[in-house]
């Protein structure tokens, strides 16, 4: 399969809420459940 | 089996021009989907003749008649809710009558009164007579009054849900903008409110709160106005879940709370 590349991620605080899954640990979980290579 | 708890369709007079194309792709993106059964409503005339969140008797009666003749013309695939505006409590309760006797399955309440109002009691009432739910727009978390409707949020929802226990009530697309954290921590402990995942949004770690927050058996699968978002939605909890829980947010929760028979292989 080709790699899947997410050429726009959002890491870090949201700046008006409080947003649960943007941690770098967060987000490399959510990347890998969805098959994505690279963000 | 896919259930789209939260669909909607346009008619002849409404402000969009292409309303039938409209309907015909929502059917068609849903067939891409898997969805089998769009459980939809109609607000009135969507605001062309009168407000999308007020809307006037004669135009909740015609939008109501035309996904009446939508649910006749897809019997397989569409289902309604009956859209009421509770400021008219007469008409309200006789549409609901009306439409469930003719084959909807629910009841829409959009933002033509605060939902914690005891005008929404009447409507409370005759769905816990109908054993049908009510699926209640919501604005997670609003902080102000906003023009030409009266939102409500979470909590209000669920003073209105505490004051009916029997019913079970639809918080609407926990996707649909705002802060989602604050409605998942005020429904929590209110097991008769499930949340319906639909809304064009998806933070990072919203899917993660939501099954934390009430775990899958208060999960509701569906679209609103944007279909994409949602089908991604289903393909992240397929990664996220095991098949058995998949199943309860597709279709088996939705199957528990509308009156049994609602869908066609139910």
């Amino acid at each position: 399969m080709a790699p899947r590349v997410d050429v726009n991620a959002f890491l870090g605080a949201y700046p008006w809420r409080k947003v649960p899954g943007t941690s770098p640990e967060a987000v490399a979980k959510a990347l890998d459940r969805v098959e994505i290579d690279t963000a | 089996m896919l259930v789209d708890t939260h669909a909607h369709f346009y008619h002849a007079k409404t402000p969009r021009a292409d309303w039938h194309e409209r309907n015909e792709s929502r059917l068609r993106a849903g067939k891409r989907i898997g969805i089998t059964t769009h459980v939809a409503s109609i607000l009135g005339s969507w605001g062309l003749t009168s407000p999308i969140y007020f809307p006037s008797p004669p135009d909740v009666t015609a939008g109501n008649d035309a996904l009446l003749a939508l649910q006749r013309e897809h019997p397989d695939t569409i289902r309604g809710y009956v859209c009421v505006n509770p400021n008219y409590t007469a008409h309200a309760r006789g549409e609901i009558v009306r439409c469930l006797d003719a084959g909807m399955i629910g009841i829409k309440l959009a933002a033509s009164r605060r939902a914690d109002d005891p005008l929404l009691d009447p409507i409370g009432v005759l769905a816990r007579e109908r054993r049908v739910p009510v699926l209640q727009h919501i604005w997670q978390h609003r902080r102000r009054d906003w023009p030409g409707q009266e939102a409500s949020d979470a909590v209000e929802l669920c003073a209105l849900a505490r004051r009916h226990p029997d019913v079970s009530f639809i918080l609407a697309h926990i996707g649909g903008g705002g802060d989602w954290l604050h409605s998942l921590h005020a429904v929590a402990d209110v097991p008769n409110v499930y949340v319906d995942l639909s809304g064009s949004g998806v933070d990072s770690g919203m899917l993660e709160a939501c099954l934390e927050s009430v775990g899958a058996k208060r999960l509701l699968w569906g679209t609103d106005l944007t279909m994409d978002t949602g089908w991604a939605k289903l393909r992240y909890l397929e990664a996220l879940l095991t098949k058995e829980e998949l199943a309860l947010i597709r279709w088996k929760n939705a199957a528990q709370i509308f009156p049994a028979g609602a869908f066609p292989s139910d």
